[in-house]
């Protein structure tokens, strides 16, 4: 036990870190989903079908590989940025994809006599998306929204394979130099089942609310 | 044009590592999922079936599994199994780790399918008489495998993704050797736009066969 | 004197399915017209047209002598219409649809007050006043700050009237507005639409409520497969229908409805 003990302030900074790239990425990743679904109701084919292209292209491969191409590819274009940095913005990316899909998923799901009543009223596009469709959209969204973010939590640990400085890798080399398995491991285990576990309770309770209303 | 000529010869050499690392990849997921679908119906079937204590026990490791990173789940098992006495090879760790945590999203899923099996299923084959195990294993259960054909599927997607976690305990597979030659070959990034484009082709492909199978069971669920 | 509402050779497809094949006919200011028909005659999709909900390959609408949809050039081609245009049309085309479509995240005032405000810019003191006067008007004074979660669905479909005569509309589209109700919620909504037509408003009513169109109709329109079958006052389509569908289609109703 005195091995946990000893490691927990060294373990507390590494949360520090999970938890603020997590948190980076969510809150980035949330911006650009609601900007790049909303653009997804473009006319455009060219603008709906990129966002198509950037949503498949991002999530079709593994987020340890994006990670892996924004730490070689910043230097290689001349940026010096720190692997948590770069892993961050990698993180940010997937979690843009993602939410991105969330959001276009909901506003497509808003009944289509809402845009109806509204055009018929000859209020705008932009007024109507602003106004009926988006308020009605934000709140079937939440709970994809949080299953999302309960994975983007959980793939900040790919940052240790990358070298990224952060909890699993905290954890990892006090596991290497004490062999202290169980407790180390399952001290940090629950440390990202606090987390995400109470996201998840949520995310189901809201559903399930849904679904009785239908 | 010269850049693009040192490019392309760069990608052409390391075709045959990236092949090879290519079946490491597949092998896993190919040894995964069906050890995490024979999982995913035990565990399933424990949490609906078992008596009360057993079933609240599933029911927490399912969460456990469900909201700790895979690739903690697997250093777990990496120290650990020697620990206990196991000499398990990086693959087969990797391979345990992966189907441990799929059959715990597999097991929900298969609860969710038996559990939506119309009630009237149940009351129809009762009303012919037909035995509740009978009728279970003949009438039930290939209902609910029809069902699941489609999520299975697509978990075999996100699998086939999180068998890049093995790169983190050495195993050669697409990630981790793209990462070697990159070091190797003083490379740059470009070396995992290759890797990707593997594992997106393994993506695609797989989305058409899910496609396919959601086409092909359409009709057959109730 | 041009007609309020004038449709003129009227063609709509979906892909290869034709739904419209050449509708035409007139409704003059503070008429209204009623229309009946089985369903996929057509009649919903006319109605849709004239307020551009669906847009139509074929034919000229004009709705207070403006032309909508399409401008037509000189030299005959069909040009259509921006975006603006065709949301200040549809200002002056007012619609009510069958399942009455009001906004479930805003109250029964709010949703009133939605039109003038966002489309029209108005200022929310100002909107609100038109709001309260329009709900007196349809009987609802007492459920202004309700959801229409709350509300019975005779009443949501006198919100949704009030709410289209917020926009001070020269038109009134009614499509099928009593067929979602339970029966004894139909006749609130009537009585609104019969003081409406009283008011001199112009209106085209799609419609299953025979008596109430033979009641308040000025002319009545029997679509079958995409075209008008017979047309006239409504006691003349109705007593004395020429068509063998027309009369089939009437007598498939008196079975259904004990008319």
């Amino acid at each position: 036990m005195s091995v946990l003990t000893q490691s927990l302030p060294y373990l507390a900074k590494g949360a520090l870190d999970t938890v603020v790239m997590a948190a980076l990425a969510i809150a980035i990743g949330s911006v650009l989903g609601l900007g790049l679904g909303l653009a997804a109701g473009s006319r455009s084919t060219v603008v709906r079908g990129a966002i198509d292209a950037f949503i498949f292209v991002t999530r079709g491969i593994p987020v340890l590989v994006i990670m892996f191409i924004t730490y070689y590819a910043f230097p290689a274009v001349g940026y010096r940025v720190s692997s948590f940095a770069a892993v961050t913005v990698a993180l940010t990316l997937y979690a843009a994809a993602f939410y991105t899909d969330v959001m276009r998923g909901a506003l497509a799901a808003v009944p289509r006599g809402q845009l109806e009543a509204a055009r018929s009223l000859g209020i705008a596009r932009i007024p109507t998306v602003f106004h009926i469709l988006l308020p009605q959209a934000m709140k079937s969204s939440i709970p994809p929204w949080l299953n999302t973010s309960i994975v983007i939590v959980k793939s900040t640990s790919y940052a240790a394979i990358v070298g990224a400085w952060e909890l699993t890798y905290a954890a990892k080399e006090i596991v290497e130099r004490t062999l202290a398995t169980f407790e180390i491991f399952g001290a940090v285990m629950a440390a990202y089942f606090i987390i995400c576990y109470p996201m998840s309770l949520l995310s189901r309770r809201l559903e399930k609310r849904a679904a009785i209303v239908h | 044009m010269d850049w693009w000529l040192i490019k392309l010869r760069l990608i052409a050499s390391i075709y045959p590592q990236m092949l090879e690392a290519l079946g490491v990849t597949v092998t896993i997921a190919a040894l995964s999922l069906p050890l995490a679908v024979v999982l995913g119906v035990v565990i399933a079937v424990l949490r609906m079936y078992a008596p009360k204590p057993v079933s609240a026990l599933i029911g927490s490791w399912i969460e456990i599994m469900r909201n700790t990173p895979l690739l903690l789940q697997m250093f777990m098992l990496y120290f650990a199994l020697p620990m206990l006495g196991w000499r398990l090879d990086g693959l087969y760790c990797g391979v345990l780790a992966i189907a441990l945590q799929h059959s715990a999203f597999l097991a929900e899923t298969f609860r969710g399918a038996i559990e939506t099996i119309s009630r009237r299923q149940w009351e129809a084959s009762r009303a012919l008489g037909i035995a509740d195990s009978t009728a279970m294993w003949h009438l039930i259960l290939p209902q609910a495998a029809v069902k699941v054909a489609a999520p299975i599927g697509n978990q075999l997607i996100i699998l086939v993704k999180d068998t890049s976690v093995v790169s983190g305990i050495a195993v050669l597979d697409l990630t981790l050797t793209g990462k070697i030659i990159l070091e190797r070959n003083a490379a740059s990034f470009e070396v995992f736009l290759v890797v990707a484009s593997f594992y997106l082709a393994l993506t695609v492909v797989l989305g058409l066969v899910v496609r396919w199978i959601e086409n092909r069971t359409r009709a057959m669920s109730a | 004197m041009t007609a309020m509402i004038e449709v003129r050779n009227v063609v709509k497809s979906y892909g290869s399915l034709e739904v419209l094949k050449g509708v035409s006919f007139d409704v003059g200011q503070g008429e209204v017209a009623a229309i009946i028909g089985a369903s996929g005659s057509g009649k919903s999709t006319i109605l849709r047209c004239i307020n551009f909900l669906e847009n139509f390959q074929a034919g000229t609408i004009r709705v207070g002598g403006e032309s909508v949809g399409y401008d037509l050039r000189p030299d005959g081609a069909r040009v259509p219409q921006n975006d603006k245009t065709i949301a200040r049309h549809r200002q002056e085309v007012g619609m009510v649809f069958q399942s009455f479509n009001l906004f479930p995240h805003k109250t029964v005032v709010e949703n009133v007050m939605c039109g003038p405000v966002l489309a029209k810019g108005m200022a929310r003191q100002e909107a609100r006043t038109i709001a309260e006067a329009l709900l007196a008007k349809v009987g609802l004074s007492d459920k202004l700050d309700s959801l229409p979660a709350n509300l019975s669905g005779g009443q949501q479909q006198r919100v949704a009237i009030a709410r289209a005569l917020a926009m001070e509309p020269k038109v009134m589209l009614f499509d099928e507005v009593t067929s979602a109700l339970d029966p004894e919620l139909v006749g609130e909504v009537l009585r609104v639409i019969r003081n409406l037509a009283q008011d001199g408003m112009t209106m085209i009513l799609v419609t299953h409520e025979m008596h109430f169109a033979r009641d308040v109709a000025d002319q009545l329109l029997f679509f079958d497969g995409g075209r008008i079958l017979q047309q006239g006052a409504p006691r003349d389509v109705l007593d004395h229908p020429e068509s063998d569908r027309l009369k089939a289609f009437l007598r498939r109703f008196s079975e259904a409805n004990y008319l």
